[in-house]
């Protein structure tokens, strides 16, 4: 932010503005009025299991189970949910920036929207329970891997053990 | 010729430290594995006794086996020239023999075919035909969406621009029957023929199974209006009565026809008025 057309692709990037300008700026819009209030936001009151799940349905499609982002149509990107804070969640769902669809109250009552927050912090830091996680890319690389290292490994003893004439 | 005693010492040494440090590595996993510890400690110590096994096999067939190549002298195994010769003429004889029986060749064919034909009945497991069950999903006329958690969806439930998954009311969890149900801005749709009053208040909802593969087509993107297979990229114009606008799907997704009652409650007018999914035999166009 700030994205010169609204038709740009949105990236991550460190904010030009302070965050004192910022919350000026959004106290200025707001006094514009019309707009939803930001959403109050408290991930420990989310339950983490059902959060998960209303992720796979709503989120995953396009963010992916990993919460590494997907790419979409026209060259465009979801983006990787790894750096967003809490309040840019639930901001997110509610007004539903760039493509992302809106999910409404109705849709997603404010106590799911804390289970999804906190299930995309856990997302963040997972426990990674088959060990060492390769950068969570996903299985296609942990495949890679395992073949080049395994394969790799078993070379190397076919070599040792047999009988070179 | 055999290595020399030091070599073979130093060999069985190494063997028999690696088989110690294998069973020590089982049993440390197993006391691992009854005290519920990491699942990381849990591998190494069963990578530590299959790799103390691997060293102390290849140890033991490197070193200590003879690895000497002997040439073991044999007779010639070669038939003699007169046992081959009474030996074709039995043959020769024993099949004129069977020739001769025409009942025994006769069965010979038969058991042939009858294995032959017994091999082809699993061809029925392929059974039974689906018949017209491809043709109709549980949309009933009347019925209502529900989403996920089995609520009915009113029509002031969506924002524009925001989507749900839905289900018929009588069965929540029917996979043929899942649609998108997308809240467009009021002007955007273009309305196919034929369609007309299917779409109150911006309201469509379209088959959720891609009709290429039959993966769930759960990616929407609100500012396009298109609808995005995750699976082979298929891409639909949520706009233009959900035709495939890229990627290989071959057909629009099919379209619920929805009304809303005097509750404010979405419904199916109908089921859908063409099979959902990918194409069969039996289909047609």
């Amino acid at each position: 932010m700030p994205i010169s057309d609204p038709a740009d692709l949105i990236r991550r990037r460190p904010p030009i503005y302070s965050p004192e300008e910022i919350a000026a700026v959004v106290d200025h819009v707001v006094r514009l009025g019309g707009g939803p209030p930001s959403p109050a936001v408290n991930p420990q009151a989310g339950e983490l299991g059902p959060g998960g799940e209303l992720y796979r349905l709503h989120c995953g499609p396009c963010h992916g189970a990993t919460g590494a982002g997907f790419p979409l149509l026209s060259g465009r990107t979801s983006p990787a949910l790894w750096h967003a804070t809490a309040r840019e969640v639930a901001e997110s769902i509610r007004i539903g920036p760039g493509g992302m669809p809106v999910f409404s109250p109705q849709t997603l009552s404010d106590q799911e929207v804390n289970a999804i927050v906190r299930y995309v912090l856990y997302l963040q830091e997972p426990d990674d329970r088959g060990g060492y996680h390769l950068f969570r890319v996903g299985p296609l690389t942990e495949g890679i891997v395992a073949w080049l290292i395994g394969i790799g490994l078993l070379l190397c003893a076919a070599r040792l053990l047999g009988e070179r004439t | 010729m055999t290595p020399p005693p030091q070599v073979l010492r130093r060999a069985a040494r190494w063997a028999t430290a690696a088989l110690v440090l294998a069973i020590l590595c089982a049993l440390g996993f197993a006391l691992a594995f009854v005290r519920d510890a990491s699942i990381q400690v849990q591998g190494l110590l069963l990578a530590g006794a299959f790799a103390g096994l691997a060293v102390a096999l290849g140890v033991i067939g490197q070193r200590l086996v003879p690895a000497d190549h002997v040439v073991e002298d044999w007779s010639p195994t070669a038939t003699e020239a007169h046992e081959r010769e009474v030996l074709s003429a039995t043959l020769e004889e024993r099949g004129m023999a069977i020739r001769r029986r025409s009942l025994l060749f006769a069965l010979l064919g038969g058991a042939a075919a009858a294995v032959g034909g017994a091999l082809l009945l699993p061809v029925r497991a392929l059974g039974p035909r689906p018949g017209r069950a491809l043709f109709s999903t549980a949309w009933s006329p009347g019925a209502r969406l529900v989403n996920e958690k089995g609520q009915p969806v009113r029509v002031d439930d969506l924002a524009v621009g925001g989507f749900v998954t839905a289900w018929p009311e009588n069965a929540p969890s029917a996979a043929d029957s899942h649609v998108v149900l997308i809240r467009t801005r009021p002007g955007d749709l273009r309305t196919p023929p034929g369609r007309e009053g299917w779409a109150p208040d911006g309201y469509v909802a379209y088959s959720k199974t891609c009709t290429h593969a039959g993966c769930p087509v759960g990616l929407y993107d609100q500012r396009t209006q298109r609808l995005f297979c995750p699976c082979e990229q298929a891409v639909f114009d949520v706009t233009d009565g959900a035709r495939p606008i890229a990627g290989p799907a071959p057909r629009s997704l099919p379209q619920l026809p929805l009304f809303v009652d005097g509750e404010g409650f979405l419904r199916a007018q109908a089921d859908f008025d063409e099979p959902v999914g990918p194409g069969f035999w039996e289909r047609g166009g």
